[in-house]
């Protein structure tokens, strides 16, 4: 019992965290859309420019609306949803900018805010470039994807678990809350 | 009894399973519908607020005359309008034909060869586009000043206009002009012509220099100055002309004159921006000078902020004083772009032009 409380404190922290993470990133690609959509043309994607316009112009919302669920615990399956899909798009972009070897910055997060552009370049540098990049976006790929399916597990009985093909370990615990629930 | 029992059981549990599993999924589909539905539209509304917003239509701050502009000059030949006479040789003038009426609205070219004759039997209004300060200083004789100026302090007013329709009926024909071929001042103003109804209106594309190439060197002093000019609107003031003078970079964007950016782009300390159409500038440019059109669509300027960072020192030029795309474009640089270090020089090209004829004439 305190295990679990535990973890699902850890899980709303680290929800939250990625909540944050992403309202940075949104605020940052809202605040300088041209920027934006100069480090969107820069991954040299083969899709039409005027797609990539109104991906420019959408995507940081997405993120935000995101993010402010993910912290308010609203629809958070969606959101999670939403933002592990996301994430493997990035994955897919800076890993494809990685291995051509693009010298671009990843246009993620605007590191300028905390000035630490002045004091440490090289640093800023590091941060920016693509190979950080599709690192830390398959982390947190990984992280969103955890909390995906934790979000989608405690009400087992309903998404996930009922979905599965009986007999599966899985179901044994919502069999055993069934049957508490109509004793 | 218990066996068939459980099955029972077991089967209406499944079956609420399964459409709770569905609703579950349609509620999630339609939370990510919405969310995305959101996205789209918060973006599009903010960015359509947004004074540095990304474009999408071809051009949301720029004159109307940009491009048409270019379209105008390049289609639209001298030889091309058969509605003029061409009159290469002055004729008697008593047999200078009157123009034909334009009721296209479209505005024809017409060359300072053909505006000549017509000019001397009457028959022509001649309408000097350009600034105050230049009309002053040297115009066409007999030309009027209708100026346009993105400032409003130096533009044509509405009472100027109706000042000039209450003395010229709307199908007296019109030729306007402004300095040269790159000009878009004149263009502007014979848009705004033909929009208060008038019928006859053409635009000499070569503009001033055109006429002031054609001059002799005593012509060009009598004409200039001692010349009165005839139906002028606006009395020729006798104050000296307020042309910029360099100054130093306390703002951004500032202004900036040849002899100050020479020496700084022979040593590489500058990025020299021509701003003026790409066909003007494959015509001639200041040696070293990038073009980034003021018509330029958004991704040059992301092309160019890939090319140059945003504490780059830029100079912007266009083709003269009566040229005020330079001036925009440098606001744009700094305003949306966020250049830290951007100058334009007023004079333009013609005081590039300038120096270059004086360095060749000095040695004799």
């Amino acid at each position: 019992m305190m295990k679990s409380m535990t973890r699902e404190k850890w899980r709303i922290v680290l929800q939250v965290l990625l909540g944050l993470l992403l309202l940075w990133a949104a605020v940052s690609k809202i605040a300088k859309p041209i920027d934006f959509l100069g480090s969107v043309y820069a991954y040299e994607l083969p899709l039409p420019r005027p797609l990539l316009r109104f991906v420019a112009v959408f995507l940081p919302w997405t993120e935000l609306i995101c993010g402010l669920l993910l912290i308010s615990g609203v629809a958070l399956d969606a959101a999670l949803l939403l933002v592990t899909s996301l994430f493997v798009m990035f994955v897919a972009a800076t890993a494809q900018a990685w291995a051509r070897g693009l010298a671009i910055s990843c246009g993620c997060f605007d590191l300028e805010i905390f000035g630490l552009g002045k004091r440490f370049p090289e640093l800023i540098t590091f941060l920016e470039s693509v190979g950080f990049a599709f690192f830390r976006n398959l982390i947190l790929t990984g992280l969103a994807f955890f909390l995906l399916r934790r979000s989608l597990e405690p009400s087992g009985d309903i998404p996930i678990a009922a979905a599965l093909p009986p007999g599966l370990p899985s179901q044994q615990p919502k069999r055993a809350k069934w049957s508490s629930g109509r004793r | 009894v218990l066996p068939p029992n459980m099955t029972t059981v077991k089967t209406t549990n499944d079956a609420g399973k399964a459409e709770r599993l569905r609703l579950f999924r349609y509620e999630v589909l339609l939370q990510i519908q919405v969310v995305l539905a959101l996205s789209v539209a918060l973006g599009f509304a903010f960015n359509a607020a947004n004074p540095i917003g990304v474009r999408f239509a071809p051009q949301d701050g720029s004159p109307p005359a940009q491009t048409s502009t270019l379209q105008a000059a390049s289609s639209v030949t001298p030889a091309s309008n058969p509605a003029i006479m061409p009159t290469a040789s002055s004729p008697p003038l008593a047999a200078v034909t009157p123009l034909a009426p334009n009721p296209t609205g479209k505005i024809p070219h017409i060359s300072w060869a053909q505006v000549k004759p017509l000019l001397e039997a009457k028959k022509i209004i001649l309408v000097d586009a350009r600034p105050k300060v230049n009309y002053d200083h040297g115009h066409i004789p007999g030309a009027v000043n209708l100026p346009y100026s993105p400032n409003p302090k130096f533009s044509s007013t509405a009472e100027d206009f109706a000042a000039f329709e209450s003395q010229y009926p709307k199908e007296t024909p019109v030729a306007v002009y402004c300095t040269s071929i790159t000009c878009q001042l004149s263009l502007i103003i014979a848009e705004k012509l033909v929009e208060l109804g008038y019928t006859n209106v053409r635009k000499m594309n070569e503009g001033y220099l055109e006429y002031s190439e054609g001059l002799s060197e005593s012509e060009k002093s009598s004409y200039n100055h001692s010349a009165a000019p005839q139906p002028t609107l606006t009395p020729p003031q006798s104050t000296s002309a307020p042309l910029a003078a360099a100054q130093p970079m306390l703002r951004n964007p500032a202004r900036t004159s040849w002899s100050v950016v020479k020496p700084l782009l022979q040593a590489g300390k500058i990025v020299l921006v021509d701003v003026r159409q790409e066909p003007t500038y494959d015509l001639g440019h200041v040696p070293g000078a990038v073009n980034l059109s003021y018509t330029s669509q958004e991704d040059a300027f992301i092309e160019f902020q890939r090319k140059y960072p945003k504490d780059t020192h830029l100079v912007l030029y266009c083709t003269d004083v009566g040229c005020p795309l330079s001036m925009k474009m440098a606001e744009i640089l700094v305003e949306k772009y966020g250049y830290l270090n951007v100058q334009h020089m007023t004079e333009g090209y013609a005081e590039v032009q300038r120096d270059e004829l004086v360095a060749k004439n000095a040695p004799q």
